[in-house]
């Protein structure tokens, strides 16, 4: 196999106008067998022809067109093809020295770059069709709203080994840059720049032995030890029990009652709504099935799906936030889920749900496995100690967070005892909730900003709440209930920490 | 039991002409929302409540009208060593501190009132939408040194995301 990261332009996946064009091309022949249909029907049963005269096909067949009409979708056919040919001619990706650069269109170029050093993951996507052509989708994740590089279609092996080398020299220019930083302040762009391509090229040939042996694509061959897997019973089950679940029970349920009344139309109004709301179900668990989690060198690694897979890489310190909860639902199970904040997967977007899922359902072992993944600066003893502070409070043990003053019992009366904070290392953790629990830790390196704030119930309680800004997502870190002053003092801790932290990450 | 949530330090003020500018924005609202009520009045053929909508509309602009001079007082801002602090709101108190190497960007904006008082609003923008910071009625010479400084103050702090 030909190394794809060694500085020079390469094309696509050979297939890839085909798998590109694969849908447009399956909705044209879906098209053409729908019309043909009725006349294979016909010719083969001998059925008077009758039935179907306003058929376009059965017209074009009477008048004695058939050829020319066949002539002319082949002509088509090629036309798209040899279109989609000439783009992927035109399509060419460089893995170069600070940048991957992706270059494209046929009428308008476009020349895409994500800057090595701030790439926030790199994900492997493959499709049903992809996959039978043994192809793959290399997706680089960047900030920014769509800003995110899509190699389409690569081979299977190829991408996976791509993901690894880019990971990989992402991670020695940051280093390398911080080095450069930290040795000559005034001229640390220009140096980082000359010296990058000789060491690259050393590197890169290492790396290309090293990694010649094929990489592991199944989701079930990753690193033994420090995998999570999700049974798909306790997926089912995850998904089941939702307060969504609760709606379409009594959906069905006052269904049944109007039926037994009589009431048969109903019927047929609200079953194919009800069927809907199923295939919902079982979209989520065909996208979740086979879900692992495990480390590796460059990040956390998550792969999931049933028909089309995925394999997400996030490097640690692209995490801005990482929450663990558990809704009311899951708790005699002791099931609880983990969601994190990236850059790079903005709110706004459809997917950003899926995306900020790590866990979907897990148990607190699990969870106790994945956390030090996604918080490899803090002890994982420590990390445990907060999650059970969590999932079996007890009035008698001794405090690991913080307590709101009492007073805060009239803002939140069954909570209050639980809304705290405590530091773990260098990330502050955040508990709250009685009904839907829930745990947040925020690496103070990626605070963006630090909120107090004080209604005028809080002020007349004597209390105040925190906010920790991170980037957009899923999770809202804050403090729905904190003493006056002790909020103060953390505003203060937080600020002042935030800003050395990331000062401190920014020097490597 | 009432405390005022605070942080050491002296805050610098806004312009006192700010205060004009909360008026206007309270008079245009008034009277746009004197409109709308007045519309449903009629559509409701001028029936006897309408007079109570529009007395708690002249309660409530009057309370703003009242209240806009402390409303312009409130906003503060400092600069730290590291972190520009901000400060907003009487009732509603919120105090945000932004490292100098997070912002991405800062804005210079000027409305029409503005621009006849000669004053600038500063908006600044973090990777963080909850953020949600800005300085309005900032002289407008001070708004754009103000502006230069930030940005050299967050180019020697750039930090990555």
């Amino acid at each position: 196999m030909n190394n794809l990261a060694d500085g020079q332009w390469h094309r696509m996946h050979p297939a890839t106008p085909l798998l590109r064009g694969g849908a447009a091309l399956i909705a044209i022949l879906a098209i053409v067998f729908a019309n043909l249909r009725e006349q294979l029907i016909g010719w083969i049963a001998h059925v008077p022809d009758g039935a179907s005269q306003g058929d376009p096909v059965s017209q074009i067949m009477r008048h004695g067109w058939g050829l020319w009409a066949a002539l002319g979708v082949l002509a088509f056919l090629g036309l798209v093809t040899a279109w989609y040919r000439l783009t992927w001619r035109m399509t060419e990706f460089r893995v170069g020295a600070d940048a991957v650069e992706l270059r494209s269109g046929v009428l308008n170029r476009q020349n895409r770059q994500a800057r090595l050093d701030r790439i926030q993951g790199v994900n492997v996507h493959r499709t049903l069709f992809a996959r039978i052509f043994g192809a793959a989708r290399l997706e680089i994740v960047v900030a920014g709203n769509d800003a995110n590089l899509h190699l389409q279609y690569l081979h299977s092996a190829a991408a996976e080994e791509l993901r690894r080398q880019i990971l990989g020299i992402s991670h020695r220019v940051i280093a390398a840059e911080a080095a450069a930083v930290d040795a000559l302040p005034g001229a640390a762009a220009g140096a980082a720049g000359s010296a990058a391509p000789a060491d690259l090229g050393a590197i890169l040939e290492a790396r290309a032995d090293e990694f010649l042996t094929p990489a592991d694509l199944h989701p079930d061959a990753a690193t033994p030890d420090s995998v999570v897997k999700v049974h798909p019973g306790r997926l089912i089950g995850s998904i089941v029990l939702s307060p969504f679940t609760l709606v379409l029970v009594a959906l069905v349920v006052w269904l049944a009652f109007e039926v037994v009344r009589g009431n048969y139309y109903l019927l047929v109004a609200v079953i194919p709504t009800v069927f809907g709301l199923f295939t919902g179900y079982s979209r989520r668990f065909g996208r979740l099935a086979r879900y692992t989690v495990s480390g590796s060198a460059d990040g956390v690694r998550v792969g999931y799906g049933l028909l089309a897979t995925s394999s997400e890489t996030i490097p640690a310190g692209r995490i801005h936030a990482v929450g663990v909860s558990q809704p009311l639902m899951w708790r005699p199970f002791g099931w609880w889920a983990i969601r994190i904040n990236r850059a790079g997967r903005g709110k706004q977007r459809g997917q950003a749900e899926n995306a900020s899922v790590v866990l979907p359902v897990g148990s607190l072992e699990d969870v106790a496995r994945v956390l030090p993944l996604l918080l490899p600066a803090s002890p994982a003893a420590s990390l445990d100690l907060l999650m059970n502070a969590t999932a079996r409070y007890s009035r008698t043990a001794p405090p690991i967070f913080s307590r709101a003053p009492r007073a805060a019992m009239w803002l939140h009366p069954f909570a209050w005892r639980r809304i705290g904070y405590a530091y773990v290392g260098d990330t502050v953790a955040l508990r709250e909730g009685f009904i839907d629990r829930s745990l947040t830790f925020v690496p103070l390196a990626r605070v963006q900003s630090v909120a107090v704030r004080q209604g005028p119930i809080h002020r007349w309680l004597g209390l105040a709440q925190v906010a920790v800004h991170t980037v957009d997502g899923r999770i809202r870190p804050r403090l729905a209930a904190i003493g006056l002053t002790a909020g103060e003092q953390l505003f203060d801790q937080l600020a002042s920490s935030a800003v050395l932290l990331a000062s401190r990450d920014a020097k490597g | 039991m009432a405390q005022r949530l605070d942080i050491d330090g002296e805050w610098h003020r806004v312009s006192p002409k700010y205060v004009w500018i909360v008026i206007v924005g309270s008079l245009v609202g008034a009277a746009f929302s004197a409109a709308v009520v007045v519309l449903v009045w009629w559509a409701f053929a001028w029936v006897w409540w309408g007079w109570l909508l529009i007395a708690a509309l002249v309660v409530g602009y009057g309370i703003q009208l009242v209240v806009a001079p402390r409303r312009a007082r409130a906003i503060g801002y400092r600069m730290r060593d590291d972190d520009l602090v901000l400060r907003r709101g009487i009732a509603w108190l919120r105090i945000v501190a932004v490292p100098y190497g997070r912002m991405q960007l800062i804005d210079v904006q000027r409305g029409p009132i503005s621009r006849w008082l000669g004053l600038s609003d500063l908006r600044f923008i973090t990777a963080s939408s909850g953020s949600n910071v800005s300085i309005p009625g900032l002289p407008a010479e001070l708004a754009d040194e103000l502006r230069d400084r930030l940005i050299a103050l967050a180019e020697t702090r750039r930090a990555g995301l």
